[in-house]
């Protein structure tokens, strides 16, 4: 019985001196492949520092956090070697024992990204920017793939998410997100017929914007070819004035249009201070032409001759109707003086128009001359209001009638605002007149406002626009006529019907209100359809 | 007797001159392989000695392993001719490398000898010479360039004006002049170079398939595996260095967990990971592809992650990919010919194939990828509405004003305004 009990405790002793050596063996093993496989590591052989973790993960006596460490590890060498799907399969197992370093996430978003699996990288990263780890580039990963996956409004608020973290971390990463919002307006511009609006005033300025950023990063130059490419592609390349306003592109404008439309009540009134109205209908054609080219003598002077013919003929040829056939020669020279005013660009403006007009006076079938007037204009356009330019103009016009009682001059100041808002513009015009008559009782002082909504491509179809004018006169020296009103809402539909080449059908109202209901009151409206091409 | 005694001096005397001259013996060989030794050409064997001046030349997929007196051991690759110009076990050695390749593991018993600053060992090329002074290296040269890659140790290289002499001091000199390449880097030589390239980092997934490549019998990749792309983890807009992790969270989950503190790449001469040129000095940016056969370099791409452990670029899948063999297999299924043509065929507009012919890009681009290999689903986009996207902000002020009252015309696809009807102004 005693020799059992030797033995057994023998048999014991060593069988416990066997397991303390077999641990201390695996024990001595685990550190010095650990060991190793840092060695790997540190000198870049992430091929031979996987063998190593992988001869660790099949030693015993290993704590979960070590296999957490062991799959980590070999996923962020995976990772190094670019396989990654290998580097996807190690993520998961570390996650699998709830081993997740604060950049776990970040790296295993890369690998599914790159894996193309989106979804889930974009998981990753909404993670690792919970962890607030790398948080401009986790937020740009989210932005990337939500555009990717065709989530573009998603793409751009995370895009602007990132001007929200600390500049010194998301610098590049921000001139990079603004750029990106760039392409995406671009994506969406080229979609449209009307692209080119889309493109200059929002596609280019998203890249200004981006390019401003960091002038000088290595992105940079990449921006401005975007910008440059656009411009070359759209005919948009724009030479900057000192103040910053761009030059005209191209330099020269030309138009013609024709035009056949209706006119329900024709208004004879060549000189402007008297109206007869014919109480008839008649179709009528017009055709106008116009021409214009911008010189730039310096980068802060533009001079731009312009000229423009415009004649009409009525179809309906009783006298009362076609003695308003006329025609219209006007040439005119638009200067503007570039200068900056509270820090903006803005411009000195100075125009001089020369009207020359003739007109069926008679009653003969002929075209005599029925006035001519010569304006001169001096104004100032700014940068005020946060919606859009804002201009001031004196004018001064000196008006010749065939009709030596109709001479007159004229003394308006006129201000225009424009607004532009999400794919419309709203453009306000008022003006007030003094204009003084040769024959006094025509002396008048009128003020008109007009607004303007003109507004984007609807449904790729057409683009509508809508304006009302509304004239207040007085006419000073004749009280029977009292204070008159004229109102003048208008609608357009526009299509571009080939490229260049443009649809336009208009309505009219005019509605004349006055006390003199013979000679001066009157309304009506006037339907047309013009077909127009820019050259 | 006294004849048979003066032949048996004459012969003993002569075997031990010959033995003296032996330097190397093959151990391990593939293919065909000869060598020439004073105008005689014979097949080598196994076991089979060769002589200091002899000219080793290699087949075509063949390859011979030679070790030498003093225990070091150089793999000579195929399509290669090396003369062994001197070797002894007190002097520095003089190899010729006419062309192909050399993987060498120089013992430490040879580079004991002497002084420690001095080669133990010089490599010639027709342009270039390498000064070993330890101990794992790669040299190959197609006759006009060279490239070198070094797996341990310390080696010194430089252009080589007069590839006839085979002065170890006058080698030394020229050596000593040139370039210091440590672990893991690459320099080249090319033609019309003054001198050697700075050392770079080289890809870390090429150092790795060529060091375990050391007889030269990787297999070339498949066109399958030549098809398998992955994409780059850098999305379009951003470098590799701003979306780098720089492993430190891993390094000190390690010290964490098994108690080891990893210590940092330490190569002073590759610090600059984006590489440079300035005149004649050319850095490539580290993590570089040398395409050995023509000597040319392939950078990373512009698209490629930068891998902070290692402060190198990893290999942009948009440039191309590494084989098992360390060699580079170009992007989109294209191939990479002996004078390091990227060859790539494609459809053409007219659905005709073309054969595009380009050269690869030394320099890493400055610049972030534009595009990332990432396709855009069309499905997606075409959901989009317009107006939703596009800003509320007004126009801005550089854009053209209107002006007077409106009308909207569209001309060339813009708006522009047109002044009102002609005799109100």
């Amino acid at each position: 019985m005693k020799l059992m009990l030797g033995l057994l405790i023998c048999g014991f002793c060593l069988f416990a001196n066997a397991q303390d050596s077999n641990a201390k063996f695996y024990g001595d093993s685990k550190d010095s492949l650990f060991k190793e496989a840092s060695n790997q590591f540190s000198s870049g052989k992430y091929e031979a520092t996987i063998t190593e973790l992988n001869n660790l993960e099949f030693t015993s006596s290993m704590s979960k956090t070590s296999k957490g460490l062991i799959f980590y590890w070999k996923a962020i060498c995976y990772n190094r070697l670019q396989d990654f799907s290998e580097a996807i399969k190690n993520f998961d197992k570390a996650l699998g024992l709830e081993y997740s370093p604060v950049d776990l996430n970040y790296e295993y978003g890369q690998a599914l990204f790159a894996a193309e699996k989106l979804s889930e990288a974009r998981l990753q990263f909404r993670e690792s920017l919970k962890k607030k780890f790398k948080r401009a580039v986790s937020l740009y990963y989210i932005a990337y793939i939500s555009k990717e996956m065709g989530e573009k409004k998603k793409a751009i608020t995370f895009y602007q998410a990132i001007k929200k973290i600390d500049a010194s971390e998301s610098m590049e990463i921000r001139q990079a997100a603004e750029m990106q919002i760039g392409d995406i307006y671009l994506e969406q511009a080229e979609k449209n017929s009307d692209a080119l609006r889309t493109i200059e005033n929002y596609v280019i300025p998203q890249y200004q914007i981006a390019y401003e950023v960091d002038k000088n990063s290595p992105l940079a130059p990449l921006i401005q070819e975007k910008i440059l490419k656009l411009q070359n592609k759209y005919d948009l390349i724009l030479f900057k004035l000192r103040n910053g306003r761009p030059t005209e592109i191209p330099p020269y404008f030309m138009r013609l249009a024709l035009e056949y439309g209706i006119d329900s009540n024709v208004t004879f009134s060549p000189t402007q201070q008297e109206i007869a109205e014919s109480k008839k209908n008649s179709g009528y054609t017009r055709t106008d032409a116009m021409g214009k080219f911008t010189f730039y003598p310096s980068n802060f002077i533009s001079i731009a001759p312009e000229f423009r013919f415009n004649y009409i003929r009525y179809i309906n040829r009783i006298p009362e109707i076609y003695r308003n056939d006329n025609y219209v020669l006007a040439p005119a020279i638009r200067t503007t003086y570039e200068h900056t005013w509270n820090n903006k660009a803005a411009s000195v403006l100075f125009d001089y128009d020369y009207n020359d007009a003739k007109r069926d006076v008679n009653e003969e079938q002929k075209l005599k001359f029925a006035f001519r007037s010569h304006t001169l204009m001096l104004g100032e356009r700014f940068n005020f209001f946060r919606g859009g330019d804002s201009t001031i103009r004196l004018k001064r016009r000196f008006f010749d009638s065939y009709l030596d009682t109709s001479d007159s001059k004229t003394l308006s100041i006129i201000f225009e605002q424009n607004i532009s808002m999400t794919s419309k513009t709203l453009a306000i015009y008022s003006s007030y007149d003094v204009t003084k008559v040769k024959s006094s009782s025509y002396d008048t002082n009128g003020l008109m406002i007009r607004t303007d909504l003109i507004m984007g491509m609807y449904k790729d179809w057409f683009s509508p626009s809508l304006g009302i004018a509304v004239t207040r006169i007085d006419p000073i020296n004749n009280s029977d006529r009292g204070i008159e009103y004229l109102i003048n809402p208008s609608f357009r539909l526009s299509r571009v019907i080939k490229k260049n080449l443009h649809g336009n059908l208009k309505f009219d109202y005019s509605r004349y209100i006055s006390d003199d209901k013979d000679n001066f009151d009157y309304k009506k409206y006037i339907s047309g359809f013009e077909l127009e091409y820019i050259f | 007797m006294k004849c048979l005694f003066f032949i048996f001096i004459l012969l003993t005397t002569s075997l031990a001159f010959a033995q003296a001259k032996n330097v190397a013996v093959v151990k391990m060989l593939r293919g065909e392989v000869e060598v020439m030794t004073i105008g005689r050409t014979v097949k080598l064997k196994i076991e089979d000695w060769i002589e200091a001046g002899s000219v080793v030349k290699t087949a075509e997929k063949s390859f011979v392993k030679l070790i030498f007196i003093d225990k070091s051991q150089m793999n000579i690759g195929p399509n290669s001719e090396v003369k062994i110009e001197k070797f002894s076990q007190n002097d520095p050695g003089v190899i010729d490398l006419v062309k192909g390749k050399i993987r060498s593991q120089v013992t430490k018993d040879y580079l004991q000898m002497g002084n420690s600053n001095k080669s133990k060992l010089f490599i010639k090329t027709p342009n270039a010479v390498l000064g070993i002074r330890g101990t794992h290296f790669m040299i190959y040269t197609n006759g006009v360039n060279t490239a070198t890659v070094l797996f341990e140790g310390e080696i010194l290289f430089n252009k080589l004006d007069n590839r006839f002499t085979n002065s170890s001091e006058h080698l030394e000199e020229i050596v000593d002049r040139g370039v210091r390449i440590s672990p893991g880097e690459f320099s080249v030589v090319e033609k019309n170079s003054t001198a050697p390239t700075v050392p770079s980092i080289l890809n870390i997934k090429q150092r790795e398939a060529l060091e375990k490549n050391d007889t030269f019998d990787r297999r070339a990749p498949s066109s399958s595996e030549a098809d398998e792309e992955t994409k780059s983890v850098v999305p379009a807009g951003l470098s590799g260095k701003v979306v780098s992790n720089d492993s430190s969270i891993l390094k000190n989950e390690i010290s964490q967990v098994a108690g080891i503190n990893l210590s940092s790449h330490d190569s002073s001469s590759s610090q600059d990971a984006e590489g440079f040129k300035e005149g004649d000095i050319f850095k490539p940016a580290n993590g570089s592809i040398v395409h050995f056969e023509s000597g040319k370099i392939i950078a990373p791409g512009a698209d490629s992650a930068l891998d902070a452990n290692t402060n190198s670029y990893g290999l942009s899948p948009s440039v191309g990919s590494i084989a098992e063999d360390g060699s580079f297999v170009p992007a989109g299924g294209g191939e990479i010919t002996n004078d390091g043509k990227i060859i790539t065929s494609v459809i053409g507009p007219n659905g005709k194939p073309l054969v595009i012919v380009t050269e690869p890009v030394a320099i890493k681009p400055l610049a972030p990828a534009n595009v990332s290999g990432h396709g855009v689903p069309t499905t997606s986009i075409t959901t989009m509405t317009p107006p939703s996207i596009l800003p509320s902000s007004p126009i801005p002020s550089g854009t053209a004003p209107l002006t007077e009252f409106v009308q909207q015309n569209t001309i060339r696809n813009r708006t522009i305004i047109v002044k009102p009807p002609l005799g109100s102004n």
